[in-house]
C-alpha cells in the first residue's frame, strides 16, 4: 500500500516543508496552504486514492503541528473534500480557466471555514489581505500545471 | 482532465454515502475542536510528538548550513585579517563605552541608595536562532532553536539587539515558540521614557505595529516617543526598548486615544535571537497565558 503511493507521501512532505516558508510581498503574507494543494491535486489525479477520511486524518496531523485548535485544519480539510466532490461531477469543468476558477473557490471556501473558526474562538479578522492566499494558491497551481510531471491528463 | 468515469463507475456504491461521510467528520471535528477549546490537550500532544518535526528543522536549516559552509570554506585570508581587525577595533571601542557605562551604573547605583529604591539588577541572556515561523495568519509566532535543553521556560521574554522581540509562550525539549510582541494575545506593560507615564501595549496582529490602549484623548504623548518596558510585571526586566510612536488620533467621538506604535527590534529581518534568562528578581516569571482574553 505504501510502496503504490510513495509518490502521494513524499509530496505531502515537501508540501509541508514549502508551508513552513512564508512568501511575503509588501509585508503581506502570501505563503498558499501547500499540503491543501497537494491534496486536490491528488483529487484530480487519483480520485481512487483519496476518500474523505484521508483528507480529514492530514488535517489532523497538520493540527498537531501547526494548528491553533485540535481539528480545524482537518475540518477545513474535510469541508474541501466534500465541496471538491459534490460539486466535481454537476458542473462541466471543459477548459483550463473554468478549472482554475474551481479550485479558486475550494481555496477560498477553505480560507473562509479557517477564518470562520478563528472568529469564533478568537475575535480577531487578519484583514481582507488574507483571501490573496487563495489566489497565490491559483497562480502556483496554474504555474506547476505547466510542467510535464503536474500534467493531470494522460 | 478529470476522469469523471472514475468517479461515477460505482453503481452500486456500498458503505455510507458521502454526506453521511461528511456529517460524521464534521460531528467529530467539532467535538475535538471543542474539548481542545475548554482543555487546552493539543499542547501535550504536539509535546510527545515534537521529536517527529526535527527532520523538518534540520531540512530548512539546510540551505543556510550549505551557505555558511561554502562562505567559511572560500573565505580569504585577506578578508579575514580585514574583517578580524575590524571587530578588534569594535571590541575596543565597545570596552571604552562599557567603561563609561560602568561608570554611570555605579552612580546610579549610589544615587539609587541614597535614595533607598530598590536597584534593578542586570539580566543574563542567551544566544538562539530562528528555525523558521509558523505558517499561520492568524498567529504570530515563530519557532527558536533550544528548549528544555536550555532551561528555558514559558515566559522569558525574549530580545534582539535593539529591544523588545517577544516572549517564549511553549517549551519543548529542543525547540520553543515565541509569540511575538505584534501578535495580538501579546500584551507588555510599558513606560514613556520622556515623561513616565505607563501604559500597556497590544498587538495588533496584522500590519506589524502595536497599539497603546486605555490611554485618554488628553494624554500626554508625541510622535516619536520610545517605550520601554516598566519592569513592574517581574516578567521584563526594566528599561527594554519596546517601540516608538508614529501615529496619534485624538478623535473626541471615542473615549480613548487611538495610539499606533512602531516595534523598534526589526523583528522579522533576524536569524538569531537572545532569550532573557531569569535572575533573582526575574524568577518569579509567570507563564504566558494562551487565553488572556477570556
Amino acid at each position: 500500500m505504501i510502496k503504490k503511493n510513495k509518490s502521494f507521501i513524499i509530496s505531502l512532505l515537501i508540501a509541508a516543508l514549502l508551508n513552513l516558508i512564508q512568501i511575503k510581498i509588501f509585508n503581506i503574507d502570501l505563503t498558499p496552504d501547500f499540503i491543501l494543494l497537494t491534496l486536490i491535486f491528488y483529487f484530480f489525479k487519483s480520485p481512487a486514492l483519496v476518500t474523505i477520511s484521508l483528507f480529514w486524518f492530514i488535517g489532523l496531523i497538520v493540527d498537531i503541528f501547526m494548528g491553533d485548535l485540535l481539528g480545524q485544519y482537518a475540518l477545513t480539510y474535510a469541508c474541501c473534500y466534500f465541496l471538491a466532490q459534490y460539486f466535481v461531477n454537476k458542473i462541466l469543468l471543459n477548459n483550463k480557466y473554468q478549472k482554475l476558477l474551481y479550485i479558486f473557490l475550494i481555496f477560498l471556501s477553505a480560507q473562509i471555514i479557517m477564518l470562520m473558526i478563528n472568529v469564533m474562538h478568537d475575535l480577531y479578522y487578519p484583514g481582507a489581505s488574507y483571501f490573496l492566499q487563495s489566489i497565490t494558491a491559483v497562480i502556483i497551481w496554474h504555474a506547476l500545471s505547466k510542467f510535464k510531471i503536474f500534467k493531470l491528463d494522460h | 482532465m478529470i476522469k469523471s468515469h472514475e468517479r461515477s463507475s460505482k453503481l452500486f456504491n456500498k458503505g455510507p454515502s458521502l454526506l453521511s461521510k461528511f456529517l460524521l467528520i464534521f460531528f467529530i471535528s467539532i467535538v475535538l475542536m471543542g474539548i481542545d477549546f475548554r482543555f487546552h490537550y493539543l499542547k501535550d500532544i504536539r509535546q510527545a510528538t515534537n521529536f517527529l518535526s526535527k527532520p523538518f528543522h534540520v531540512a530548512l536549516n539546510f540551505p543556510n548550513t550549505i551557505y555558511t559552509f561554502t562562505t567559511q570554506h572560500f573565505s580569504n585570508q585577506s578578508h579575514l585579517i580585514h574583517e578580524n581587525e575590524q571587530l578588534k577595533l569594535d571590541i575596543d571601542r565597545l570596552k571604552a563605552d562599557l567603561q563609561s557605562l560602568e561608570f554611570l551604573d555605579q552612580e546610579n547605583n549610589q544615587l539609587k541608595n541614597l535614595l533607598e529604591v530598590k536597584n534593578s539588577k542586570k539580566f543574563k541572556t542567551e544566544a538562539v536562532s530562528i528555525i523558521y515561523s509558523r505558517f499561520d495568519p492568524f498567529n504570530q509566532k515563530i519557532i527558536i532553536d533550544g528548549g528544555q535543553n536550555k532551561n528555558f521556560q514559558a515566559g522569558q521574554p525574549v530580545i534582539d539587539a535593539l529591544g523588545l522581540v517577544g516572549q517564549i509562550s511553549n517549551v519543548f525539549p529542543e525547540t520553543s515558540e515565541v509569540t511575538l510582541l505584534i501578535d495580538k494575545k501579546m500584551s507588555v506593560p510599558i513606560q514613556i521614557q520622556r515623561n513616565g507615564l505607563r501604559a500597556i501595549t497590544n498587538g495588533n496582529g496584522q500590519n506589524e505595529m502595536i497599539s497603546l490602549s486605555y490611554l485618554p484623548n488628553s494624554v500626554d504623548v508625541i510622535q516619536g516617543d520610545i517605550l520601554r518596558t516598566s519592569g513592574i510585571d517581574t516578567i521584563y526586566p526594566e528599561g527594554l526598548a519596546v517601540a516608538e510612536i508614529v501615529e496619534i488620533n485624538n478623535d473626541p467621538k471615542f473615549s480613548f486615544a487611538k495610539i499606533i506604535c512602531k516595534p523598534i527590534a526589526s523583528i522579522r529581518n533576524h536569524s538569531h535571537l537572545l532569550v532573557v534568562m531569569p535572575t533573582s528578581t526575574l524568577n518569579n516569571s509567570i507563564p504566558f497565558k494562551n487565553d488572556q482574553k477570556k
